[in-house]
This record gives C-alpha cells, structure tokens and sequence, in this order.
C-alpha cells in the first residue's frame, strides 16, 4: 500500500493510500464536525458504452446502462441496502453522471458501521431478470421527470447537434427504449469490467480516524490485482453537426445552452482547466463588462451561467440561462471574446477573480459533501487536491490569455428551448 | 451547540451561534411582515434590489468586484412564504481573516457593507433609482416564469392556490408577473420603509466570533425609524378543513402526469410539533417511509413519491410524476399507506428507522451554516429556541401511539393532477 499526507497551508490535510488492489482511497479528518462522508466511486459513467470484457471480447451496451446499473446496486441477495442503512440511521444516496458512477452516505453516528455497509454493497450484485422488469417501471418514471424538464432538454439538444458519435451526447438514463434492452447479463458484464478495485475510488471527509478507515478499507475490499478495463471511444469528427437547434416545450421564457465543442483527445489536465476558469469568470463573471452590458440591455438575469464540460474524448464551454433573446446573447458572448482577443484580459479584474476561486476553495473545506466530490474529481482527472490552490495562485492573465483561441465561432452550437405557441 | 439570544431594540434581536469549525462565518438579517396581497411583489423584491446596489455602492458591477476581492464574499438573498408571514433574508458569508493573503479584514468589511446596503439603498427623492428598479424587475419576473417551467414546482405551486383559495396562504411568494410589472420607484421605496418600521429582524450569526458592535450599529440604524406594530409572528391560520375533496385536473404539453395532493394536519402553534414531523417522514420521507416502500419499490409507479410537511400552516403534500393511466391506482395507494399508520400498520424496524433517520439528519445540519441560519430564521414561530440536537432529543421519545393518532387526524383536501394532453 502507498501512503501520502497532503497539507496545504492553511491547515487543512488528507491522507491518500493506493492500496495493493489498486483502489484509491481519500481521507480527511474533521474532528470538530458532527458528521461525516463517504463516497465509494467508479469511473464508469453513461459515456462508457464500448469496452471490452475480462475474456477480451468487446461489448457494446445500450444507452442508460451504467444509471440503471447503479439503481440495481442497491440491491443484493440478503435485502435492499437502504434498509440496512436505515438500522444505522445514515441517509444514503448514488448518482450517475457521464463519467463516473458514485454511492455515498452522509451520518451523525456510527460512521464505521456505515462504511462497512456502503463497501460492502457495491461489491455484491445480485441481478435478476424479474427486479430488472420491475426497475423498468421506475425508471422510465425517471426518464419521464426528465422529458419534462426544459433545463436538461436544452443541454442534450445541444450535445446532440455538437457531437457526431462521442456518447456524451446521449442521455444519462438513456430511453425508454434503450433500458428495455438491458438484461442481467449486461449488468453483470459491466459491473465485472467497470467495478473492480483500480477503477474505483473511495472518498471519506468528517469526524473520522484515519488510521481506522483505511484498515476497514483494507479487510473490506476484496484482494484482486492488475485488471484494468480497456474502453473504445468512437473517433469524433472535427465541427459540429448543427450550429442551431430549436425546440418547443410549455416554457415561459426561452431557455438557452451555447456551446464551445473543444478538440479533445484526451482529459484536460488541472491547469488547462483552471485556466479556462479563469477566464470564463473573466469573460461572463458577475463584475465582468460582458455580464454588466447583457444585464443592462435585458437579455440576461439570475439564471445565466457558464461551465466547462470535461471528459474523456469531449469537452466543451457553455453558456446558459433563460432569455427573451437567446440569439442576441449570442452575438454578445461573440463580440466580447473578439474583444478580449484583440485587447487581451483585464488585469484588475483578473486579480479579482483569482481572489475569488482561492476563497472559493477555503469556503469547500466547509462542506465533507463538498470535499468528497473534489476527491472524485482530482481522482478522475488526475491531480492532487491541493495543486488546484496551487494552480489557481501562480497562473498568470497572460497563460490565461492563451485560452481565448478555444472559443470560436465555428465550432459553437446554440440550442433553444421556445415556448409553444398559444 | 451553544447559541444565545440577544435583543437589540424594539422588534429586534439577534441569535448568535458561537461555533469554531468553520472556515467561513455567516451573517443573516430576517425580516419578518404579514402576508399582504397587494403588496408582496414589493415586499418580495426588496432584498433583491438592496444586495444589487445601495447608495454607496451605485454600480452593480462594481459591487460584485468588490465581492471578488473579498475572496468571493457570498452576498445572498431570498424571499419566503413562512406560515402567513413573508421573509425577507439579506445575508453575507464570508471566509474567516485568517485567510487573507494581504491581512484584510475580510468579515467586518463584508458585515458593513451588508448593513450599509440594507440601510443605505440608492434612492433619490424617496424613490429607487429606474435603471435598478428595471433590471430587478425583469429578473423577478424571469423568476416566477422560470419556475413555472418547472412542472413539478408548477404543479405544487397550483396545489398551493388552490387548497389555500381562500386563504391568505395562497399568495405566491414574489407575487404574480402583472404586480411586479406594477412597481414604481416609489412605492418600493415606501415598501422600503415599511419593512424598517414594521418588520420584526431576526439577525442570525453563525461564526467563531460575532462581528464587533454589530449590535450597536443595527440599533443605530434601527432608530432612525419610527418602529411601531412591529410584526407579531404567532398568528398563523392553520390551513382549513373541507367537507369535501376538492379536484383540479390541469392539461398542458408534458410527457408525463404530475399528481400533488393537500392534507390537512392538526399541529400546535408555537410547538415542535415533533410527533408530525416522525409521521410525515414515516408516511413519505426517506428510502424506509412507506410510499417509497410502496408505491415506488413495489408496485413500480413512479420514480418520485414523497411527503412535504408544513407545520407552521398545518398542513401537508404528497407529490408524485406518473403516467395519466395510473394516476388512480397511485392515489389509492397513497391514501391507503396513510390509513395503515392510522391502524398502527406499520413495523416496529421501519418506525425505528425513521426515528434514527430524522435524529440523524438533524445532527449533520450542526456542520452547515446556512442549515443552521435556516433553522433558526425559521424557528421564528416557536416559543422555544431548541438546538437541532435538543429537537432530536424529543423526537426520540415520540411513540407510535401517538403517531397513528397524528396519522388519523390528516384529512385529504385538494387533489391537484396535471396531465398530458390528449388523456382523459
């Protein structure tokens, strides 16, 4: 096992172990809380739908497997976990986002019995074809919630129209009819290909002893060594497929999503994204020019927002928000990128905002929730935790600068939500 | 956790929540007015239009440049329905100064700047200047029609209008688009004045200490003000029975059917009411509660099915997204679940489980500070300032007799359904 401390400086640390299976583990001390976290993850999200399996045989899976997946998890052979979890009093939860399956707990008391239950769940699948019909049922509900939902359309209308084959364009739960092809056989492949130790992480931040979680960890993690999943990304064209796509649900307002698809072969590394940050809160922050003048003129209000997008083989920069105009939000965000490229960035209000992302991540080491998913993070993407600090210190506008190149017009998609017409 | 309570003047006080494991502190002033009709989209936009600009900070853009410096100083606000009052929360959260990379005073900078902004609006012949009363009007307005997209707030919202049709409660809580529209400087200014004459201020600090003379300097300004009636929050109505089910069924372009039901429930004013919060959460709350247990888990009809109590109005929700042709099915269910904790139809282990559940929960609130401001600027009703922990104590010695006696006196009121079109 491979063991490291991580102190920053202003008294917040971690210990890491890899351990000899290959299953990281993070853990923070916060003896002053009265609660405390956990997370158990794989990097196994709804992107990973080619891969081969243990025999070497590649498998394709429906769109929504890795989400119905982890509905299933909760199920095992002696009874449901949330009972379990409910002798103990924990609120236990999972979500499945693109690239990364996660079960966690949050407790006042009995941290350690807990744990035990959350390692010990997600190593025990049981699946069978009569809970996988009845799962169905609940989450076609899920997919239905979502259909409704004009914040989610809006994004994956825009995915679809970015990306010609890489599957962030599809949806985290798939389709109706995508789950109905799924059967016990899948579950069990993806779960032997995704669910093993050097693909997964677990992430524990609270009032907790180190020295004990990593022995639990160590006895509960059953031994197995060197596997490693080989996954198959479908090669992505260059461009998008669309640069505008509209839809009509019952809205009030039009709601919009405009994307930046960005040339990816791999995951972009810690500083690249600290970087483009950076200069999006420079570009469209709340004190930047861009964000005053579409304030000013009405056609932005408390719901625009902006964000990098990263995964393996995608990444994009969007902007979103509700608007009467979403084309003219457009033609603004465009201008101003124009404008920082001929003029370069506002150093006054550069120095701001790297003020900003410092307190910023003082103010997450109040939250073990919050620790726990930046573990995940800095897993995934691999970096240490504290380099970000590190990072978001010493970059300077001029590294910054450099980034605005990302932003072109060409490879940008506009996706509209519009209400019906009366 | 020890907190303590603090008058300051006249229809003020503070409650301070002395606790050293944060990074950052808290500061949040709750003012406090009855529900009025007419005058709630002004009320509504107050703490959104005093946290955009004030007299000494003119520009908006410059305010939040401002707050960057401040290491991304959180200045926050809202405005809530609570009981048959209207709250108005204005707060900062900060990082603590030991943080500072040039040894600023980061809180007492962002505390003053939070009081001169709720004290010192940017206002010229007592009324707020245009351009600001524009922008904030257009983002309220975006507000309410933002969350009239949402269906599943659309559909709760509706339960709300009409169980409450004749009730002051079913004012919405920023006023409809057309109220808003109705603002003029003016009269925001004069809501302005109103809030500080008559609102009762709850301030709440949740830090290791509590920012130097803040008390003075809020007596100071208070004073400027003639304070008198100021609001009294004991008086809420609890929601009124019905002789009969009222049903709404709505139509609109969705995938899929959204089904909220109001039930009235018999709380005690100025109580915990600890016994209703173990029946709600046994009947609708968690993984273990007998709707998820039930409705989603075994019969497969939906994905979310969950009870929301409001005690301080009496009354409370159960909101599920099905398919139109289940929607009976689903209703049935529910009621049927409810009528089992009325019979005492339920295990011991599950009822347990809930206990251990809400105990839980409310011991992780201790580690949130904006849990903890919630908790307390929504206490405002209760005689005792219990801590989490104290509450938790007296959930744990509630009985199951006395949760199917809760149980027994929950009558249904409104059923709200909105369904696809094209269904029957």
């Amino acid at each position: 096992m491979k063991k490291q401390l991580f102190e920053s400086p202003f008294g917040a640390e971690y210990t890491k172990c890899v351990l000899d299976n290959g299953l990281t583990l993070y853990v923070m001390e916060k003896p002053q809380f009265s609660s405390s976290y956990a997370m158990f993850g794989t990097k196994y999200g709804s992107i990973d739908m080619n891969f081969s399996d243990r025999e070497g045989n590649r498998v394709d899976i429906p769109a929504g497997t890795a989400h119905f997946l982890e509905h299933k998890l909760f199920e095992s052979e002696d009874g449901d976990a949330f009972s379990k979890f409910s002798v103990t009093g924990a609120s236990a939860n999972a979500f499945t986002s693109f690239d990364r399956t996660c079960y966690l707990f949050s407790c006042g008391d009995n941290f350690y019995d807990n744990y035990e239950i959350l390692l010990s769940f997600v190593q025990s699948p049981y699946f069978t074809t009569e809970t996988i019909n009845k799962e169905q049922g609940i989450i076609g509900q899920e997919i239905r919630m979502y259909d409704d939902s004009p914040g989610w359309r809006v994004l994956f209308n825009m995915l679809h129209a970015m990306y010609y084959s890489h599957p962030v364009k599809n949806d985290i739960a798939g389709t109706t009819e995508s789950i109905a092809q799924i059967t016990a056989d899948t579950l069990y492949k993806c779960y032997n290909a995704f669910y093993n130790p050097s693909n997964m992480f677990v992430c524990v931040c609270g009032n907790v002893d180190t020295n004990r979680v990593i022995e639990m960890t160590k006895d509960l993690i059953k031994a197995e060594t060197g596997y490693k999943v080989e996954r198959f990304m479908p090669v992505e064209s260059e461009g998008v497929k669309e640069h505008l796509v509209e839809e009509k649900m019952s809205v009030m307002l039009p709601i919009f999503t405009f994307g930046f698809k960005q040339k990816c072969d791999e995951r972009l590394k810690l500083k690249s994204k600290v970087c483009i940050n950076l200069l999006l809160e420079t570009l469209a922050g709340d004190s930047s020019p861009l964000y005053a003048r579409l304030t000013k003129a009405g056609l932005i209000g408390e719901s625009f927002d902006f964000e990098l997008m990263s995964y393996e083989g995608a990444a994009c920069i969007i902007f979103e928000g509700e608007s009467e105009k979403p084309e003219e939000v457009r033609k603004e965000i465009l201008k101003e990128i124009e404008n920082i490229r001929e003029n370069g960035i506002d150093k006054r209000l550069f120095s701001a905002v790297k003020c900003r992302f410092f307190g910023e991540e003082i103010r997450k080491l109040d939250s073990v929730e919050e620790m726990c998913m930046q573990f995940a993070e800095s897993n995934i993407a691999g970096y240490e935790l504290f380099d970000k600090i590190s990072a978001i210190k010493s970059v300077s506008a001029n590294e910054v600068f450099r980034y605005i190149d990302l932003l072109r017009e060409d490879n940008s998609v506009l996706s509209v939500i519009k209400p019906l017409e009366e | 956790m020890p907190e303590r309570i603090n008058e300051i003047c006249y229809g003020a006080e503070e409650v301070f929540v002395k606790t050293d494991r944060f990074n950052t502190s808290e500061i949040s002033f709750n003012f406090y007015l009855p529900l009025d009709r007419e005058r709630v989209a002004e009320f509504a936009l107050l703490p959104f239009i005093l946290t955009s600009c004030g007299k000494n900070y003119p520009d908006f853009s410059r305010l939040n440049f401002m707050l960057s410096k401040l290491y991304g100083a959180d200045l926050f606000a809202s405005s809530e329905k609570i009981g048959d009052y209207l709250l108005l929360k204005m707060g900062v959260s900060t990082i603590d100064d030991r943080f500072a990379l040039d040894k600023e005073s980061i809180s007492s900078m962002s505390v003053d700047m939070l009081v001169d902004l709720i004290f010192n609006p940017k206002a010229e012949n007592d009324s707020f200047c245009a351009e600001d009363l524009a922008r904030e009007k257009r983002r309220a307005i975006e507000s309410i029609k933002s969350e009239m997209s949402e269906k599943r707030i659309y559909a709760a919202t509706r339960l709300i209008e009409e169980m409450f049709d004749d009730d002051i409660y079913s004012v919405k809580k920023c006023g409809t688009v057309k109220q808003v529209e109705a603002i003029t400087g003016e009269s925001l200014y004069s809501a302005w004045e109103y809030m500080l004459t008559h609102a009762f201020l709850r301030i709440n600090v949740v830090a290791s200490k509590e920012p130097a003379g803040i008390l003075d300097v809020v007596k100071e300004n208070l004073e400027k003000f003639e304070r008198k009636n100021v609001t009294d929050c004991s008086k809420t109505t609890p929601a009124r029975r019905r002789a009969l089910v009222k049903r709404v069924e709505e139509k609109m372009d969705v995938a899929q059917g959204k089904l909220v039901m109001g039930f009235n429930v018999t709380s005690n004013q100025g109580e915990d009411n600890t016994v209703l919060s173990v029946m709600a959460n046994l009947f609708g709350g968690g993984p273990y509660s007998l709707l998820f247990t039930n409705v989603r888990e075994k019969m497969s009809l939906c994905y979310y099915c969950a009870a929301s109590l409001v005690k301080e109005k009496g009354f409370m929700t159960v909101s599920s997204g099905i398919e139109p042709q289940n929607a009976e099915k689903a209703e049935k269910e529910i009621l049927n679940q409810l009528s089992k904790i009325g019979d005492g139809d339920f295990d011991d282990d599950t009822f347990k489980a809930v206990i251990r559940g809400i105990c839980d929960s409310l011991k992780t609130l201790n580690d949130s500070q904006s849990a903890l401001d919630t908790w307390y600027a929504n206490r405002i009703f209760i005689r005792q300032n219990y801590s989490p922990d104290e509450v938790a104590d007296k959930i744990q010695s509630v009985t199951r007799e006395e949760v199917s006696r809760a149980a027994r006196n929950v009558a249904l009121n409104t059923v709200y359904m909105l369904m696809p079109k094209g269904e029957k």
